[in-house]
């Protein structure tokens, strides 16, 4: 919120009545030590009648030094004070008017005017739209500068002429004129000007008032996003505003997250594009979230339009915290605090895990039992004869851990009129819940303004180191069973039983031991900046040159020493392995933008048009080396195997003119048009691309006859429809090459001879995908502002959408060629409230937002339908994105029962299954179990998603309540599949009550090793509902009382503690409900929206707890 | 900003990889190019492995174990979803994609003539010989003979009239006759020469029974000049150490040298032969397998050798239970395989199943089929001297019956290997020739075709089958394989081949 403040500062309300005395009379007696203006009216006003009035702005921080008069007269110290401080006075009765000095002026003036008609005392009260007494309103008797101000409770007092007429005026409220008429008590009852609340959002290039804005918008605070100790920014706006999903990659340090804006309408992984202080970049991740001052979201095509190809799935516009004028502030924000797991699962033990394996055997047995020759199989001997009950190891539980997270900021700002500048530092390090895996990051981001005249110069530069220490080995398939043990003798790990017992497993791995030999960091250095400069040639006219970078320097480094837990495949490894990548990035942006606005009576015009360029480069030098001298060594060049050297050299560039109008008549009728051609060097033979759009806006409230309407007010109707783009795909995506690496023999010495060959298909008619947005939305307030609410309808949908197609063999070419395919259709409506009450010395504030949306693939094209959502090693897929249905809907049988003899099966045509299987539904009437009994089973993707935010201050506490949940999605539990069926790991220890002849009223299947009835495929049973509700982040704080804290030497000093995730209330059968986009690629093009839901050993998401401090001074 | 560095910014050329719009500058670019269009011969898809799914696997003297995809086409019940079949048909058409931008690009370049001449004409004949495989194999295929780039509705394009594609390949061998040298330089040795092509050109007229032309393009090869003739030794048309030897017409070059990857046309990619895993014993390898019909063996026991012993072919081609032996130019030929063991070693005194051994190569010390894949350099012979003799005889036989010239080709080959000469011939002796010398070399299957004898030989004899389900799933046209799905989901105008809808 910015509002454009200037106060008019009187110095006290107090009666200014009684007889007025001449400057030469009043004599001062004071002694001042490095003083300023305020501490010399201070003291003049305890000294004299005399009463100081002016502008905040225009005296600000004058210094005058030390001053000392003695038995000075009044005129005299004005004037020296004057000279001093380049001030002029002007003395109006008992009013003394300070400006800034204008030569031709003198010092002092006194103005003393008798009146000629007799004074009367007038008091009375300045209320607020709300009935309450507005304190420090301006009340002045039109004519002269004499007046007054109301006191705390809007109360004044005030000698007038009898036939005066007073103008009483507030920031932010319609000024008043009224006409005394003999009254000598009144009640002016104040009304709100919209006009001058003027909230200013932040949009494409540039600001707009929120009251003349026509695309529909969200928008997070800083302050909001500060709050909370939230590792990554895009989490810190999770549950803010409608229409926004944020999608947590699961609970890993660091973890990424994937924001969909308004339902995706695309059939791969692209989000929004990201404009960081005016640099175009797709991540905010590099933010350190304490810095942000705001995020706006772009949501509908009249918003986003103005960034063309890239905005198709939204623009997140983040602006960082600048300096302001004024005095040096430093604020000092340090946090600590634990995480726990939210929830462990029930894995079986030793014996558990024993008796399910050996009555799986014992159950097989059963079923080939009358088979002629039949032999039956014998258990494991860990499991039977060998069990050791000295063994029982929890990979679990051993994996698990309370981890520390610590958070520390600092930022220094100020400035002077002409120049501002903040700089901040970051510090935050947050250890895994799972052993093995930290996070850290470095944070230092600087910026500054300067204004020279009609010229404006502004830079901000971020710099951010991370260290990234990923386990991506916890909660694995194949990992260690319960009757092996986890350490040896030595408290080495290992995966052995070294009593030769048969455990019944071929393959199985130590995950924590894997985790821990293994040495891996993914480091990124990030530098974000850029630096604009502009200038006002005429007034209203400015053209602007920004000039952003953006660089980063990658190293990814994991370095696997020779190790031996066991001798199966995955148990050792023979040779030490290094792989290890460098990447670096640049990308830079120039834009040159004009803006003209002009007021012509009552239509304000702002048009701003615009020339961009953008391009980028990406190099990687990667290394696979095996066999070193030891596990010591580690740098590829002491290999004896430098086996790949994988890497790649990416450019790109972009061209844009863009422009844009708005038009706003009498505050009623607003129109915004805009429009952007974009050239992408992706799309070598259909570069351009233009995206219009247009909207329409009309402040109800505004108009006459609405008037008479109170209850409700800033009513506002927009509509709006546009087009816009998505460049999704990569450089040199229909650029035909040569593969270089198709060689043949020839010669009697038979030797490789280079050969080239055109060997990928490449689309040299690919284009953008088109998003095509409409959106009608209804603003407006109640209840005298107190709640306000915002409503939107949108319809997207999305054309030409780009999926990867298979050619056609006989082109002679392989891999998959990007084409413009698909249509997906997302409907929504979102809400918005926001209600604010006041009660004494007591404030709090309720945000709550909601989303309905609705995703659905309207057409396919030549791809087809798209498996994906791979839940484990073994095959299978969990979902089909199909026509009609969500992207990445679950797709699979539906279980309905398990059949209590064999005979049951048999008769359903089901020879293979029997007694203790699922009964699947057969939907096809084709007799027994086939694909088409295959049917859609959820969808991955919310249709309910809301946020609630309370807030509440009482005196120097604070309390803030945060909640977000979402409904009406599913997940797969990739643990149901692995602790019920995959034979080669744990079970849980639920499936002890797998169904058998005693225990019929199971809804688990039998054990089984061999699965004959295939009960493991993918079904429901698998599914769980995906909905939570849940205590994102609590926080409590204290400011200590100021006069305390003024002791020493600091402005404020507050304690907090903050609790995250302290309660989430779930069905679901994993970890947390909050997997993201996990599971195996099993499509072609290994898009990971595919897999959405999908939670294939997803990191836990942890409860943390955190105490901090902050200081300013 | 003007619009020079507007281009400078759209006009992104790929640095990771030669730009298609900047190859074929020089005479080396020509050169790369035809050893890319050669690349497919090796990749895993086509001769150094799964070509033998679609030729000797539905021959009839293969019963193919297990019902897997790759062996189902055997059986015919090749489904249009088989990758097996998809993915020869791929490596075939990567092969014609590649001699259709040899055949457009190359001519503009600025070259040798002489150079440039020999690479069209290889370029012609890799056109020429893909696509014989195809419309042996599919039938109805699409003729492309543009790059695929100039095509710009892919789903238009239809299939040939089979015909037609059997004009384009005798266009392309003459062509290539005309073009290609004699010979190459010990460096360039193994690419195709105009015999090679000659060859082929004679062989697909047989294949059409255009006898007469077929004679007189096997004449030429005849011919002392063409330098061309028999091996002393039959086992050297199956020695790495005698490769490109003078009675091989074109072979495929392969070579072991450690890497073993499966993508075509990737820098780790194997070019040695990987197909031993499916014609090695059962036991001996980490795949399906399959095992020889007893009719084989029984063809090459029903005579002897001038020194009353069995066909040392027999000895080259099967693994089969017996303690005989043949002497054969000094060498003691007897029944082994892998690292000298015996059938009865191997599988017990009774076991009277037979198994392949050609190709196998454990002559060159290869202990088992199971270790790996691409590891034998071995070149795989596909057109020789022998097969020339043979068809040549059958051409004149065709014509003008059982005639000294006819019998003369016929003798020399049995000469070779010590069986006595035929002094009258039939069909049936010109057929069985070709089983003792040419078999597991590719051709039975498509032998069988072209004599109409698919249907009569295997589909109603399910026994040969019986290893993988008989038969059963035959149907009128299921002699040729079906187009992939893929195909037909990729096209308004395909249909599948008949047999296939149900």
């Amino acid at each position: 919120l910015l509002v454009n403040c200037f106060l008019l500062t009187f110095l006290s309300a107090k009666d200014t009545s009684g007889q007025p005395m001449a400057l030469e009379e009043v004599l001062l007696d004071l002694e001042l030590r490095d003083a300023d203006l305020v501490d010399f009216f201070e003291e003049a006003n305890k000294q004299s009648p005399f009463t100081f009035s002016y502008f905040e702005k225009e005296i600000e921080s004058k210094k005058i030094g030390n001053v000392s008069f003695k038995e000075t007269s009044m005129e005299e110290a004005l004037r020296e004070v004057s000279r001093r401080a380049n001030v002029q006075f002007r003395r109006v009765n008992d009013a003394i008017y300070v400006s800034r000095k204008k030569s031709s002026m003198s010092a002092v003036i006194d103005e003393q005017n008798s009146s000629e008609l007799q004074d009367v005392t007038v008091s009375g009260q300045v209320l607020d739209e709300m009935g309450e007494g507005l304190p420090g309103a301006s009340v002045l008797i039109k004519g002269t500068s004499k007046g007054t101000t109301t006191d705390i409770n809007g109360q004044f007092s005030l000698v007038t002429p009898e036939d005066a007429v007073l103008i009483v005026s507030f920031l932010g409220y319609l000024t008043q004129e009224i006409t005394l008429a003999g009254r000598s008590e009144l009640n002016v009852q104040m009304e709100l000007n919209a006009e001058q609340l003027d909230e200013l959002v932040v949009v494409g290039y540039g600001t707009q008032k929120k009251e003349d804005m026509t695309g529909s918008v969200g928008l997070v605070e800083g302050d909001d996003i500060a709050k909370f100790p939230t590792v990554n920014a895009q989490q810190a706006i999770q549950g803010r505003m409608a229409g926004v999903r944020v999608e947590t990659q699961g609970g890993s340090p660091g973890a990424n997250a994937i924001v969909t804006i308004r339902g995706s309408g695309t059939l791969s992984d692209n989000g929004p594009l990201y404009v960081i202080d005016g640099m175009l970049t797709g991540s905010m991740s590099s933010l350190n979230p304490s810095d942000i001052k705001s995020v706006t979201v772009l949501k509908d095509a009249s918003a986003s339009a103005i960034y063309g190809s890239r905005a198709a799935n939204g623009v997140i516009i983040v602006t960082t915290k600048k300096g302001r004028s004024g005095e040096v502030g430093i604020e000092i924000d340090a946090s600590y605090g634990i995480q726990k797991a939210v929830k462990t699962l029930d894995w079986a033990n030793a014996r558990q895990y024993a008796d399910i394996r050996n009555t799986a055997i014992d159950n097989d047995n059963a079923r080939s039992a009358d088979v002629p020759g039949f032999v039956p199989t014998p258990y494991s001997s860990a499991n039977d004869s060998m069990f050791d009950p000295s063994i029982d190891s929890d990979i679990q539980g051993e994996s698990l851990r309370t981890a520390p997270m610590s958070n520390l900021n600092m930022r220094i700002f100020g400035g002077s009129d002409n120049a501002t500048y903040s700089i901040s530092g970051n510090h935050m390090k947050q250890d895994g819940i799972v052993k093995e895996s930290s996070y850290e990051r470095f944070n230092i981001r600087a910026n500054s303004t300067f204004t020279r005249g009609k010229f404006k110069f502004e830079e901000t530069i971020g710099i951010t180191r991370t260290i990234n220490n990923p386990n991506n080995y916890f909660n694995k398939e194949r990992d260690l069973i319960p009757t092996v043990p986890m350490y040896d003798a030595d408290g080495n790990f290992t995966a052995e039983r070294t009593d030769g017992a048969d455990i019944g497993i071929g393959n199985i791995t130590n995950s924590l031991g894997l985790a821990s030999l293994e040495d891996r960091t993914v480091t990124r250095n990030t530098l974000i900046g850029n630096v604009a400069g502009s200038y006002e040639f005429i007034e209203g006219l400015t053209y602007r040159l920004n000039v952003g970078i953006e660089a980063y320097a990658d190293n990814n480094y994991t370095f696997t020493p020779t190790f031996r837990f066991n001798d199966t495949e995955l148990g050792f490894k023979q040779f030490a392995e290094l792989k290890e990548q460098n990447t670096n990035y640049l990308s830079s942006l120039i834009e040159n933008t004009l803006t003209y606005k002009k007021n012509i009576g009552k239509s304000e015009f702002e048009v701003l048009a615009g020339y961009s360029n953008q391009n980028g480069n990406q190099r990687m030098l990667g290394v696979v080396a095996r066999d070193f001298p030891n596990n010591e060594i580690r740098v590829a060049s002491a290999a004896a195997d430098r086996a790949e050297m994988p890497s790649y050299d990416n450019t790109w560039g972009l061209i844009s003119y863009f422009g844009r109008l708005n038009y706003v008549y009498d505050s009623r009728y607003m129109v915004t048009a805009s429009i952007r051609r974009d050239a992408s060097s992706f799309f070598k033979n259909h570069p351009w691309g233009t995206f219009p759009s247009f909207a329409v806006g009309w402040n109800l409230s505004n108009e006459r006859f609405m008037e008479s309407v109170n209850f409700v007010s800033n009513v506002k109707l927009r509509a709006s429809y546009g087009e816009i783009g998505s460049n999704n795909a990569v450089p040199y995506v229909a650029d035909p090459v040569y593969n270089v690496h198709s060689s043949y023999i020839t010669g009697s010495d038979q030797s490789r001879q280079p050969g080239y060959a055109n060997t990928q298909a490449t689309n040299e008619l690919l284009t953008w995908e088109t998003s095509v947005i409409t959106d009608v939305g209804l603003e407006f307030s109640v209840l005298r502002d107190k709640l306000s609410i915002t409503m939107d309808y949108f319809n997207k949908e999305s054309r030409d959408v780009i999926a990867d197609y298979e050619p056609s063999p006989w082109t002679g070419k392989s891999g998959t060629v990007k084409r413009n395919m698909a249509t997906i259709v997302n409907q929504g409506f979102e809400f918005m409230a926001n209600y604010a009450e006041q009660v004494g010395d007591f404030n709090f504030n309720v945000n709550a937002n909601f989303t309905y949306l609705d995703n659905e693939v309207t057409a396919l094209g030549l791809s087809g339908p798209i498996p994906g959502g791979g839940y484990t090693s073994n095959g299978g897929s969990a979902s089909l994105t199909d026509v009609g249905q969500p992207i990445g809907a679950f797709y699979g049988l539906k279980v309905v029962g398990i059949y209590q003899t064999d005979e049951a099966a048999v008769a359903d045509n089901r020879p293979n299954a029997g007694a203790g299987d699922f009964i699947f539904e057969d939907v096809d009437g084709v007799p027994g179990i086939t694909d088409e009994d295959r049917q859609y089973l959820g969808s991955p993707i919310p249709n309910f998603e809301y946020g609630i935010n309370l807030s509440a201050d009482y005196k120097g506490f604070d309390l803030t309540l945060f909640f977000n949940g979402v409904s009406g999605n599913k997940i797969l539990d990739g643990t149901r599949y692995r602790g019920f069926f995959d034979t080669e790991g744990n079970y849980l220890a639920e499936a002890t009550d797998g169904w058998s002849p005693t225990n019929t009223d199971s809804d688990l299947p039998r054990n089984s090793l061999i699965d004959p009835a295939n009960n493991r495929q993918m079904s429901d049973f698998y599914l769980s509902s995906g909905a939570y509700f849940r205590l994102r982040n609590a926080q409590i704080g204290y400011a200590l009382p100021t006069a305390w804290v003024n002791k020493l030497g600091v402005s404020k000093v507050r304690i907090y503690g903050t609790a995250q995730n302290l309660f989430t209330l779930t069905k679901y059968t994993g970890y947390y409900p909050e997997v993201g986009r996990g599971g195996r690629d099993r499509n072609s093009s290994s898009q990971k929206i595919f897999n959405a839901g999908v939670d294939e050993s997803a990191y836990p998401t942890p409860r943390t707890f955190m105490m901090g401090v902050q200081v300013s001074f | 900003h003007t619009a020079c560095d507007e281009s400078k910014i759209l006009e992104q050329t790929n640095p990771n990889a030669p730009a298609a719009s900047t190859f074929w500058q020089t005479a080396d670019d020509a050169k790369k190019g035809i050893m890319g269009a050669y690349a497919p011969f090796t990749d895993i898809w086509y001769y150094t492995r799964f070509e033998v799914f679609v030729s000797d696997y539905r021959d009839d003297l293969v019963n193919g174990y297990g019902t897997s995809e790759r062996t189902a086409a055997g059986q015919f019940a090749g489904v249009p979803e088989s990758n097996a079949a998809f993915w020869v048909w791929a490596a075939m058409f990567k092969g014609v994609s590649r001699a259709n931008d040899v055949l457009a690009n190359v001519p503009d370049i600025d070259m040798d003539q002489s150079a440039k001449d020999n690479i069209l004409g290889e370029a012609y004949f890799i056109r020429a010989f893909n696509y014989f495989n195809l419309v042996n194999t599919w039938l109805n295929v699409p003729l492309i003979i543009v790059p695929a780039g100039e095509i710009l509705n892919t789903r238009e394009v239809p299939q040939a009239d089979p015909a037609v594609v059997w004009e384009q390949i005798e266009k392309d061998l003459l062509e290539a006759q005309k073009l290609l040298p004699s010979d190459w330089s010990e460096t360039d040795k193994g690419r195709v020469t105009n015999m090679g092509a000659t060859a082929m050109l004679g062989k697909a007229y047989l294949y059409q029974k255009k006898y007469d032309e077929a004679k007189a393009a096997f004449e030429k090869i005849l011919d002392p000049a063409s330098g061309y003739g028999l091996e002393a030794d039959y086992r050297d048309n199956f020695r790495e150490a005698s490769e490109n030897n003078k009675e091989s017409l074109f072979e495929i070059q392969l070579l072991a040298d450690g890497n073993q990857g499966w993508c075509a046309d990737c820098a780790s990619h194997g070019t040695g032969a990987a197909f031993h895993q499916d014609l090695a014993p059962q036991s001996y390898t980490g795949q399906d397998g399959m095992r020889i019909n007893q009719w084989a063996l029984d063809l090459f026991l029903d005579e002897t050798t001038i020194n009353g012993e069995i066909d040392p072919r027999a000895f080259t081609t099967l693994f089969w239970n017996t303690t005989e032996t043949t002497t054969y130019q000094g060498d003691v030929l007897q029944s082994a395989t892998y690292e000298g063991t015996s059938f009865q070693d191997a599988y017990g005194a009774t076991d009277q199943r037979i198994f392949a051994s050609k190709h196998l190569d454990f002559e060159q010390g290869y202990s088992a089929a199971s270790i790996g894949w691409h590891f034998s350099g071995n070149n795989l012979r596909l057109i020789r001297y022998a097969d020339i003799l043979l068809m040549y005889a059958e051409a004149e036989f065709e014509l003008n019956g059982s005639t000294q010239v006819a019998l003369d080709a016929i003798n020399e080959v049995r000469a070779r290997v010590d069986m006595p000469a035929f002094t009258t011939l039939t069909m049936q002796d010109i057929r069985d020739e070709r089983v003792k010398e040419l078999s597991l070399e590719r051709s039975r299957y498509y032998d069988l075709l072209r004599w109409g004898l698919v249907k009569s030989r295997i589909a109603d004899n399910s026994s040969i089958k019986s290893e993988s389900g008989g038969t059963g799933a035959y149907q009128p046209g299921r002699e040729y394989m079906a187009i992939p799905s893929i195909e037909l989901d990729n096209s308004d105008v395909f249909t599948q081949n008949p047999g296939y809808n149900n």
